[in-house]
């Protein structure tokens, strides 16, 4: 164990992970009474709210105790960790153990000269990082290099993607429903602080605005389309400052993502713990021929998701980015497809939905006779996405199958409207499932379901190939009963 | 272990009275919603002993018979499934532990659960024999640490 530091409190900046929520709520209140009885009126103003105050103080206490509690230092070989009051730990994680290191620079933070730095192992928990912790800036630096100097050797590569391709990316990766969510937190905890009237009036607005606005259709639907597209405006721009500056680069078996204005944030994952790579595209930009490319590895990106490598850019500049970036996920054509009279297996779907929706439009009219213009707009708003879901199955249907080469399998498939290409290496593969139906066991077909290597569930699922074929590329034995 | 086993005959019994127990329920809430011997009582009582019938006589038998398991040199390979016949594959290199199941019901039969752990997916064997089960984990354990 050379170069051992020596074991180091940690930076104040830690109270702020310890320091709960209800110390806002409850120090609002307070400094608001007061403001409002004044100076004169502190003993007062003390009578009412001494109960408050015992309670901030305990938080404030207990926080600071649990600061003064975390100890840690790191050398060549990993990093320790202690924290605790009562009840006391102590981890210790072998930097070659470490499949992503993550360093995040909140703007908060930024003059406290600190980052929060976190270090993920395929262990633990799903939604927690196995460490974190705020560190000066130089130390965090520090374990980096320490991390960087195992993984030295091998492939040295940099691409910075154009302005364009990161607005490309957070425009596909932007949805209308996270915006909402945003937006409806942000108007409902504002109204808490500053009064209801906030909400009250942006939601009148909003009504306003849709009545105003409504050519040709119902004032109820244009609002519904108007709040939808301001969600949807709202998660466009949290992404684009979420992806801006962003960088990709590889040195040895390491690779660096980096990104973020307002968060800077820069993840280092072992390439040889990425689970697999997603080249996803939707039916636009397949049309345009367009693609971005997505890794996935424990502690990478935001949880059951896939952190974006290369952002939108031609198909073709993907495809030679990441063979500089990640040559040994490179994807093959396929050699196991679904025969044509599979068709059915893929439309079959979509024309549920069509159904389904048809079915819906002809209840509401049974039961809303009054509302059938909105019924009419609404079917047709629905009607949009089923058609797309028609179209990326179709495409599915032309370009799904399974492919090996070496120990690296790809797999195309789709799911819902994103069609993906994944490279994924063998050992990888946590599980294959094999699904017939009566129909298929006739032909001789299946649905494959390929779990990957994950902290949850991941399963990539494909259709109608053919059962012997997949027996023999995942070398599934042929079944054998026992006579005995 | 080179072929392909099936998990002990008392596994379809086991289901079987499992299935008579929980018929036990709909059975008390009918007969305390609806007069004994009315319309309403007699429909429902139809009905859950037709479900619970099913259950008994065609879908736990067709369940028996379709459900093995099979230990290979590289992965564990467990056949299920009544209206989709399924394959389960689970590499054995990367199982992280085994859960040996014992409910009440179970241990009164002599049957375990076997229940395999991998990073993002599992398998269970629902019925196997005490022993059975501990070798099987043990084996399992042993040879995915082996590779």
């Amino acid at each position: 164990m050379q170069g051992r530091k020596q074991v180091e409190q940690a930076h104040p900046a830690n109270l702020l992970v310890f320091l709960p929520r209800l110390v806002v709520l409850l120090s609002l209140p307070l400094l608001r009474g007061m403001i409002s009885v004044g100076l004169g009126g502190f003993t007062a103003w003390l009578a009412g709210a001494w109960m408050d105050l015992a309670f901030v103080g305990a938080i404030l206490l207990t926080a600071v105790l649990r600061w003064k509690a975390i100890r840690y230092s790191y050398d060549d070989t990993g990093i320790y960790y202690s924290r605790g009051i009562l009840r006391r730990q102590t981890i210790f994680i072998p930097l070659d153990r470490l499949s992503t290191v993550t360093m995040r620079i909140p703007f908060w933070v930024r003059p406290l000269r600190v980052v929060e730095l976190r270090a993920d192992t395929p262990a633990g928990r799903i939604q927690q990082a196995d460490f974190t912790l705020y560190v000066p800036k130089g130390e965090a630096e520090n374990i980096l290099h320490q991390r960087h100097s195992i993984h030295r050797r091998g492939v040295e590569c940099t691409h910075a993607p154009s302005r364009l391709s990161v607005a490309l990316l957070s425009l596909v990766t932007s949805n209308s429903l996270a915006g909402l969510l945003l937006l409806t937190t942000f108007i409902s905890n504002l109204g808490d602080f500053v009064g209801r009237g906030i909400s009250q009036r942006f939601f009148g607005t909003l009504n306003h605005i849709g009545q105003a606005l409504a050519f040709g259709i119902p004032p109820a639907a244009a609002a519904l389309a108007y709040l939808l597209l301001f969600g949807w405006l709202i998660a466009f721009c949290v992404e684009l400052l979420r992806n801006q500056r962003f960088l990709v680069s590889r040195q040895g078996g390491l690779l660096t993502l980096s990104n973020g204005i307002v968060t800077h944030r820069s993840d280092t994952v072992e390439v040889q713990r990425i689970n697999f790579t997603d080249q996803r595209e939707t039916v636009f930009s397949r049309i345009l021929g367009m693609g971005a490319l997505y890794i996935h590895a424990p502690g990478l990106g935001r949880v059951g998701e896939e952190s974006a490598m290369i952002p939108v850019v031609r198909r073709d500049a993907v495809q030679k980015y990441a063979a500089a970036l990640l040559p040994e996920f490179t994807a093959v054509p396929r050699q196991i497809k679904p025969n044509a009279g599979a068709v059915m297996r893929f439309l079959g779907d979509p024309a549920l939905c069509f159904a389904g929706l048809l079915a819906g439009v002809l209840l509401l009219r049974w039961y809303m006779p009054a509302w059938w213009e909105f019924t009419v707009f609404l079917g047709i708003l629905c009607a949009v996405p089923a058609a797309w879901f028609l179209v990326v199955r179709i495409l599915d249907f032309c370009t799904s199958g399974i492919a090996r080469q070496g120990e690296m399998f790809t797999l195309r498939y789709s799911h819902g409207f994103y069609l993906h290409t994944v490279v994924v290496p063998k050992d990888k593969i946590v599980q294959v499932m094999t699904r017939q139906s009566i129909f298929q066991r006739m032909d001789g077909k299946c649905d494959v379901m390929i779990y990957t290597y994950s902290q949850g569930h991941l399963r990539h699922r494909l259709r109608n190939l053919p059962e012997q074929e997949v027996n023999q590329l995942f070398e599934i034995h042929a079944k054998k009963r026992n006579k005995k | 272990m080179k072929e392909t086993q099936k998990p002990p005959l008392r596994l379809l019994f086991y289901w079987q009275i499992r299935t008579l127990l929980i018929c036990l329920i709909p059975s008390v809430l009918v007969s305390l919603t609806f007069p004994l011997g009315s319309f309403y009582w007699r429909i429902c009582t139809a009905l859950w002993i037709f479900v619970g019938a099913a259950f008994v006589f065609v879908y736990y038998p067709i369940r028996y018979l379709k459900c093995s398991y099979h230990l290979q040199e590289a992965a564990l390979v467990v056949r299920s499934g009544v209206i989709y016949s399924r394959t389960h594959t689970l590499p054995l290199h990367n199982i992280q532990l085994v859960n040996v199941v014992a409910t009440p019901l179970l241990q009164l039969f002599g049957l375990r659960g076997l229940t395999v752990y991998a990073p993002g997916a599992s398998v269970h064997i629902p019925g196997l024999l005490p022993q059975q089960a501990v070798e099987l984990g043990d084996a399992l354990l042993a040879q995915g640490g082996a590779l």
